[in-house]
């Protein structure tokens, strides 16, 4: 494994703790997205990732969402009998972002590689423009840390832990302007 | 620390949007025993030059799910490939559509704002377009379709969210 590590890692940014909504098995899983899109925006509740896959039959949708929301979001799954019986939680996770990605299957490979090799369990991935996101258990945060040195170059001072939070305010523009 | 942020838009900006064609969608499964070995693979599979234009994955109980979009042109050297990861893991052949396209966009503070996928699946399901997959990450969302909705599925997005670039 010591001859891949020629991949430099500009940039590890790690999430708050989070938990992430899995919508599996589901008849439409696109119908399922939009429902549980609709559902979090209804309430305000942010998703800092969301994938999805719909295949025809079978497929995923998966969300992660602030922890501090797993009582509003157990809530409102419960009220959705036809929603709920595909639904699991998996928490607290946390998201791990690789920059830079650069579209590089190496970069996905061998971070997969590492956190297999690690068995740490790998809840959800997906890439943009900079960074390649995955979804792992809070906790072992620093144990998939460590995994990835095993098998990239991580200069040191590059981990960015969450520090500011931003939060949208329910404030409305009349509600605001009236005081 | 913490910032609260205060959104007032008629409708969500949004930077523009990137419509890419001329695209196929690879469709993996193996347990997440054979994570490793795959990831292995994929590694090696770098000598293709094919870009993976979006990678998204997800865990459904020992399966791992992997979904990545490629160039069409580059896909047959990726496809022999990964076959030959999967069968030597004792899995099933990845599963290829083509003739699928790609909408992305981004805009301020997507990834710490609630409605963003909302208003952008909803507006796509409301119509009866069909997602292929879907990944929402940082400030970014990634929208695969069929290409024969694809400037459907562009338009349906242009009149949803506010462009800068129009």
């Amino acid at each position: 494994m010591s001859g891949l590590k020629n991949i430099k890692i500009d940039g590890i940014k790690l999430s708050e703790e989070l938990l992430q909504v899995n919508v599996t098995g589901v008849p439409d899983p696109q119908k399922a997205l939009a429902g549980i899109s609709r559902m979090f925006a209804e309430n305000r509740i942010n998703m800092a990732l969301v994938t999805a896959a719909c295949p025809g039959s079978g497929g995923h949708a998966a969300c992660c969402v602030p922890v501090e929301e797993h009582g509003r979001v157990t809530d409102l799954i419960e009220r959705d009998a036809d929603l709920k019986k595909y639904v699991s939680i998996v928490s607290p996770v946390g998201l791990l972002s690789l920059f830079p990605h650069r579209s590089s299957l190496k970069l996905l490979g061998s971070a997969l590689q590492a956190f297999g090799n690690a068995g740490i369990p790998v809840y959800g991935l997906a890439s943009s423009l900079a960074p390649l996101t995955f979804v792992v258990d809070h906790h072992r945060l620093d144990a998939a840390i460590g995994a990835l040195g095993e098998v990239f170059e991580i200069p040191p001072g590059i981990i960015m832990r969450p520090v500011i939070r931003v939060v949208q305010s329910s404030l409305t523009k009349g509600e605001d302007e009236a005081r | 620390m913490e910032t609260i942020a205060v959104y007032w838009e008629e409708r969500i900006k949004t930077y523009g949007f990137s419509v890419v064609r001329g695209l196929s969608l690879v469709r993996l499964q193996f347990s997440d025993e054979h994570s490793g070995r795959v990831g292995r693979g994929l590694c090696n599979l770098e000598e293709s030059r094919t870009p993976v234009l979006l990678a998204v994955g997800h865990l459904d109980g020992d399966r791992m799910g992997l979904d990545l979009l490629v160039e069409t042109g580059g896909l047959d050297q990726l496809a022999d490939g990964l076959r030959e990861i999967l069968s030597s893991a004792g899995e099933v052949p990845a599963g290829i559509s083509s003739q699928v396209g790609m909408i992305t966009f981004q805009g301020p503070h997507y990834g710490d704002r609630y409605g963003i996928a909302d208003a952008a699946f909803g507006a796509l399901a409301d119509r009866g377009i069909s997602i292929m997959t879907a990944g929402c990450s940082g400030s970014s969302v990634y929208i695969v379709v069929h290409e024969s909705c694809l400037e459907e599925a562009h338009e349906i997005l242009n009149q949803t969210f506010a462009s800068q670039s129009s």
